[in-house]
């Protein structure tokens, strides 16, 4: 018998299911429901049709050759999850699970949303399968992700924005959680990342997998080898275990970029590995950022998305093991990144996956011609422009 | 078997110095067994009245280490009731050795991820309770009633703590359900908060448990600038229905 204390759900001596009693029930069922689809072939099938048909999978994997020329260090290589439908990788996630809440007949779709990229993308899965959504967002990330709070509403959602704590991400997973507990028979929470209680860490790392599988195949036509390294941004890590996870046993670096925010030393930022320690957060063992009496400390970064204490738990645990290395960027490191990408590529990267682009332009230099580097482009910037033009005084109106 | 009145305070809140005056009024007024919050930034299973008394505790700079101190000075005043430390797990990982506690309750912390934490109890001589809820389904009551000392808790209503004007139609079966799996007293918490709901609950359970609403009465006071030990005793006698 399947469940959330199952085996299958501890990463080393991270993961598990810290949950309150009355959340055992719902995630025995969504195990249950999960270990079902993976079997049912029609599952995979109309998430594969939905995926190419509406969502405009598969995306490139793109050379970035006046980037590549400009660092003149490895050839970098970018997986264009900013050309998914939305505009970044989360949709995959979104879409999978709103398929599986469809099959368990539950219609009222909860989420959280740091940047609005997890928001928007389950408002767009929940428009399109005819389930409600009600989304969490926390009120500094509601004000600074303006365009994303409309964008879900437009979509048919209702945002809810929540003003206890930090009033970030992290909150709105608290919030979401108690709705949770208190709706439990009607309603499927669609957590956004690869953290959380089992089996979310699995099932979000299963359903983001799409990105790696298809990068492998894509750069093995294009430039005949594997690469060297492969970098994502890391904020809870959904985008960064689905790019790593087809490359697990291959001979790749793989690197993890967490938000630096003001620098580590200044203690404003998000990075878990470098500035946290093990503990217990939003139902899962795992790094994270807290004080020497176990309270969870408020983060600094300039992106929402990366601006979260905790990382996914299988990150910790392939941390340790020395699979993943991790290392940050700061704020400052990634906007001039945003600005070099956007003006050498005619790309605007998101501020997130900007900071795995401001790993290539620091690293890239130093290795090789004979290198490749693929970064995973995790989504767009669109969402960002008006924030950055405001916080280099440029007056938008 | 007469029956048990359990109350909660969120330790630190407005004060530690008002927290161990109301754990002394409640003593007076009858309590059997004093729970005492540990404030915690992410209060997952907590609903608004107490998010925020944590909150205000924390800002107030309230450790958990100045919750322990508390127990131990209650201890000290000769305070001889069992003292519930009502937690997080994150928290807890820090907080040791527990000193005048008598029993640890972990909201976020079911048995099965309590291997650890049950065996640090047990070599202290400390009781661990363990919840019940209305989803629990009957094969985990007996893994949840074999790990649980002290008392079972039962989680009355889905949802987080508060108080509500009424409790589940099917309260009564689901404690009978409980009853063959423990022989242990039962107490119910979250959302009991009038004379009437603790009466139904205490018919067939035994004891009830008021968090929220006597934090929302403390609230209040501190807000008017009144005594909220005054205030509080006047509610937990105002709802006895013993």
């Amino acid at each position: 018998m399947t469940g959330p204390f199952d085996e299958a759900g501890r990463f080393g001596p991270y993961g598990g299911a810290y949950v309150p009693e009355t959340l055992v029930a719902p995630l025995e069922e969504l195990c249950a429901a999960w270990e079902e689809v993976l079997t049912d072939a029609s599952f995979g099938r109309e998430l594969d049709d939905m995926l190419s048909e509406w969502a405009g999978r598969p995306t490139p994997t793109t050379f970035a050759p006046r980037l590549t020329e400009a660092l003149g260090g490895a050839q970098v290589w970018l997986k264009r999850e900013d050309l998914n439908h939305t505009g970044a990788h989360k949709l995959n996630n979104a879409l999978g699970q709103a398929l599986l809440a469809k099959r368990m007949g539950k219609r009222r779709i909860i989420a959280e949303t740091g940047a609005g990229q997890h928001g928007v993308a389950t408002a767009t899965a929940c428009a399109r399968l005819d389930l409600d959504c009600i989304i969490y967002m926390g009120e500094v990330d509601a004000a600074r992700q303006a365009l994303n709070v409309y964008r879900m509403q437009l979509l048919g959602a209702e945002v809810r924005t929540v003003a206890s704590g930090s009033r970030t991400l992290k909150d709105a997973i608290n919030e979401a959680l108690r709705d949770w507990v208190t709706h439990v028979d009607d309603t499927y929470y669609l957590l956004g990342s690869a953290l959380g209680p089992h089996p979310y860490p699995t099932i979000v790392r299963e359903l983001q997998s799409v990105i790696g599988v298809e990068a492998r195949a894509q750069i093995l036509r294009a430039a005949g080898r594997l690469p060297d390294v492969l970098v994502a941004c890391v904020g809870g890590g959904s985008n960064a275990i689905g790019l790593f996870n087809a490359f697990r046993d291959d001979p790749c670096r793989m690197v993890g970029v967490e938000a630096g925010g003001e620098g580590v030393a200044t203690g404003k930022h998000a990075a878990r590995f470098e500035g946290g320690s093990p503990g217990v957060l939003h139902g899962t063992r795992t790094y994270l950022l807290q004080d020497g009496w176990g309270q969870v400390l408020e983060t600094h970064s300039v992106s929402a998305g990366l601006d979260y204490p905790a990382v996914g738990p299988e990150h910790a645990w392939l941390q340790d093991q020395g699979r993943i290395e991790f290392t940050s960027a700061t704020d400052t490191e990634a906007l001039a990144a945003f600005h070099q990408l956007s003006e050498l590529e005619g790309i605007i990267p998101a501020l997130e996956s900007s900071h795995a682009v401001a790993w290539a332009l620091r690293e890239v230099p130093k290795l090789p011609s004979s290198q490749l580097v693929l970064v995973n482009l995790s989504g767009r910037g669109d969402k960002d422009v008006r924030q950055v033009a405001a916080m280099e005084g440029i007056d938008l109106g | 078997m007469s029956k048990a009145f359990v109350p909660y305070l969120t330790a630190g809140y407005p004060s530690i110095e008002v927290t161990r005056a109301l754990a002394h009024m409640l003593a007076d007024e009858g309590a059997d067994v004093l729970e005492l919050g540990v404030p915690f930034t992410d209060p997952i299973a907590d609903g608004a009245i107490n998010q925020r008394a944590g909150q205000r505790a924390l800002d107030a700079g309230v450790t958990p280490g100045d919750v322990l101190q508390l127990v131990k000075d209650l201890r000290a005043d000769g305070f001889a009731l069992p003292i519930v430390l009502f937690t997080y797990s994150n928290p807890l990982l820090q907080l040791e050795p527990l000193g005048g506690v008598s029993m640890v309750l972990v909201t976020d912390l079911p048995p099965e991820e309590a291997g650890d934490h049950i065996a640090r109890c047990r070599a202290a001589g400390i009781d661990t309770v363990f919840l019940a809820a209305p989803t629990t389904p009957l094969e985990r009551i007996a893994t949840i009633a074999e790990h649980t000392t002290g008392f079972l808790y039962y989680v009355s209503s889905k949802g987080v703590t508060g108080a509500r004007s009424e409790l589940p139609a099917d309260l009564e079966g689901q404690i009978e359900r409980l009853r063959q799996f423990t022989d242990l007293p039962i107490y119910v918490g979250f959302g009991i908060s009038t004379k009437e709901t603790a009466a139904r609950v205490c018919a067939v359970a035994d004891g009830y448990v008021v968090g929220s609403a006597i934090g929302r009465v403390i609230e209040e006071a501190v807000e008017a600038d009144a005594d909220p030990v005054e205030a509080a005793r006047a509610f937990v006698r105002s709802i006895d229905p013993r």
